[in-house]
């Protein structure tokens, strides 16, 4: 009659396991150099990153400008560097409000189910059939270019990605039995959504915010590229990638530089969400 | 003879599947899975009631439908006289506080990012069951009530055991202090030493806190063992019901005879009395006519195979629903 309890040795805290990943190392460097050079460019940039020079026009990479000069003499080293700032406040801004959207609108549609979720079920299907930048980009010509308009526009569509996931999640979780014993106890529905059911459905959603942060970047420097996010002169990747275009023979770093800074962001917050799933993940 | 705690009056529950195209085309309703189909039953004040019967008889429904977890078809489930299905007691709180459920899954009825001192300090202050100073005393004397040590307050439910975790959910459903518990398939989960602890704590507890049980299970020795009376179920409906020791001893129903000698005993001579069952438990979607037992059933004549026969007392030793149970109590 002994009840004995098995655990693993507790000197490897989650944290400790976490941080033995190389790919944890990696995304968590990139990714928090990243916000060092959005929150201080001026640090890092060498020039301020509109300053025209006309005596060095269209100039190779070389050591006062490491990645070269543009056609109007601005350095683009420093451009890259403060895109940082709008394209990293893009992995934020075009996500957390699809996020927190999305994660009530899911959560309740999941707990409820009922016409709602019917109705919910019809417009995820309409909304996912269309391709997104298709959607986002109607939707950013319909209210204007502009990066505000684009992270509603982004928003708009975006929060139906996180609904459908975390739906899903919650009546998964609703089938454990202790969702049934909170009903049992009389607890209200709210606290049984958001103390008992979220936080237990939620690390999916959260693995796919920093997947989604990734793709955030892609697609406004898509817009931007398009004419239909962020405008030049402003230093943005998209832009920067499309101001490069015509001298893509000639001056093939003007758009290269950008488009590394593009996968790098991309890579770290990728390498980032794989070990968050890892990290948050419940154990026993 | 107390008056019930928990009065069940005809309570069916049917769970619907949807029409099919060939249902839409027949223009005949969908079809449903028809767990209940008239359970009457009392609960009394001080009682533990067993319920048993086969997986898919509807057990872990009914447990389920008191605590109104689910919602009956029709018929009545009342507390202390009070219908708890009818429009205005729908929320009522006190209910859920008065009848508490313990699951049969240790690992899935404990929130697993909550500590086990969160999981009843939480009941404790929605219930108020005190002033909020007073709650990590009285999370102590639970742990203590059900013989965890005082630091698994802090620990999460995947570092207990499964005995342990029951134990958890125990004292969750004591720390509101109710009068009746359903315990659904409360050990079944469990190593059988850890089993008769967890039963014998549960006793004990009902003994101190004068606690009302309604113990599902399977396993009939232990049904014998925890309960006074006992109830046997059958796609949905009681076929007998009656005191634990002249049940167990003399069932009257063939089903509770096929039943009780599936059972292993210790026994020798207990051995090969009754009837083997034969066949399989009907579908709850397409319940026989007649007697819902007769198609398994070694004495079915004619009768059961066009009449339903009712609960009705025989012998004065419990109700039975069977057309030749007087033959039963008779001849053995």
């Amino acid at each position: 009659m002994t009840e004995t309890t098995l655990s693993l040795p507790k000197s490897r805290s989650r944290l400790g396991l976490a941080l033995r990943r190389p790919g944890f190392l990696l995304g968590a460097a990139i990714i928090g150099f990243s916000t060092l050079l959005a929150l201080f460019p001026g640090l890092f940039a060498p020039y301020d990153p509109n300053f025209i020079d006309y005596t060095a026009v269209g100039q190779p990479p070389s050591a006062a400008h490491p990645f070269g000069t543009d056609m109007l003499g601005r350095d683009a080293f420093s451009r890259v560097i403060w895109a940082y700032r709008i394209n990293m406040q893009m992995a934020i801004l075009a996500t957390v409000f699809a996020l927190v959207i999305g994660v009530t609108v899911g959560a309740l549609v999941g707990y409820y189910r009922g016409v709602a979720d019917m109705i919910f079920g019809r417009f995820v299907d309409a909304i996912i059939t269309f391709p997104f930048l298709v959607l986002v980009i109607a939707v950013v010509a319909v209210l204007g270019p502009g990066l505000i308009n684009m992270y509603i526009a982004i928003t708009l569509v975006g929060w139906v990605y996180y609904a459908r996931l975390m739906r899903a999640e919650i009546i998964g979780q609703m089938g454990n039995d202790y969702a049934a014993a909170g009903l049992v106890m009389g607890y209200s529905d709210r606290r049984i959504i958001f103390r008992h059911l979220l936080p237990n459905a939620i690390t999916p959603v959260i693995v796919y915010w920093m997947t989604d942060m990734a793709l955030a970047i892609l697609l406004g420097s898509s817009l931007g590229y398009l004419g239909l996010g962020a405008q030049p002169p402003q230093a943005e990747w998209g832009v920067l990638i499309a101001e490069g275009r015509n001298f893509i023979t000639t001056a093939w770093w003007l758009s290269l530089m950008p488009g590394i800074a593009i996968v790098l962001t991309g890579l770290g917050f990728s390498l980032l969400g794989d070990a968050m799933a890892d990290l948050l993940r419940p154990r026993g | 003879m107390t008056a019930p705690v928990l009065e069940i009056r005809d309570l069916h529950l049917a769970f619907p599947l949807g029409r099919s195209l060939a249902d839409l085309i027949a223009r005949r309703p969908g079809r449903a899975v028809r767990a209940l189909n008239g359970i009457d039953l009392d609960l009394r004040r001080g009682e533990t009631l067993g319920i048993v019967g086969e997986s898919g008889c509807g057990k872990s429904t009914l447990a389920r439908a008191i605590v109104r977890l689910y919602r009956p078809t029709s018929g009545t489930v009342r507390f202390d006289g009070d219908d708890v299905f009818a429009t205005g007691n729908r929320r009522d709180r006190t209910y859920n506080r008065r009848v508490q459920m313990m699951f049969q899954d240790p690992y899935s009825s404990l929130n697993p990012r909550m500590t086990c001192g969160q999981i009843l300090t939480e009941a404790l202050s929605v219930h108020q069951m005190r002033p909020p100073a007073e709650i990590p005393a009285r999370v102590a004397e639970l742990l203590d009530l059900v013989r965890l040590p005082q630091d698994a307050a802090g620990k999460l439910p995947h570092e207990f055991s499964g005995g342990q975790r029951q134990r958890i959910a125990i004292a969750r459903a004591l720390a509101v202090e109710p009068e009746v518990l359903i315990a659904d398939e409360l050990v079944s989960a469990l190593d059988v030493s850890v089993q008769a602890q967890v039963v014998n704590l549960l006793l004990e507890l009902q003994e101190r806190l004068d606690l009302t049980i309604l113990f599902v299970a399977h396993d009939l020795r232990l049904v014998r063992h925890v309960s006074n009376r006992v109830a046997v179920i059958y796609l949905g409906r009681i076929v007998e019901i009656g005191d634990s020791e002249s049940l167990f001893a003399a069932p009257l129903h063939p089903y509770s005879q096929a039943l009780l000698s599936a059972a292993p005993s210790l026994d020798p001579t207990d051995r090969g009395r009754g009837a083997r069952l034969q066949g399989e438990l009907p579908s709850p979607l397409n319940i026989p006519p007649g007697c819902p037992f007769h198609l398994r059933c070694p004495r079915a004549t004619d009768i059961c195979r066009k009449t339903r026969p009712d609960l009705r007392s025989v012998a004065a030793r419990g109700e039975v629903a069977c057309h030749h149970a007087e033959e039963i109590a008779l001849n053995g």
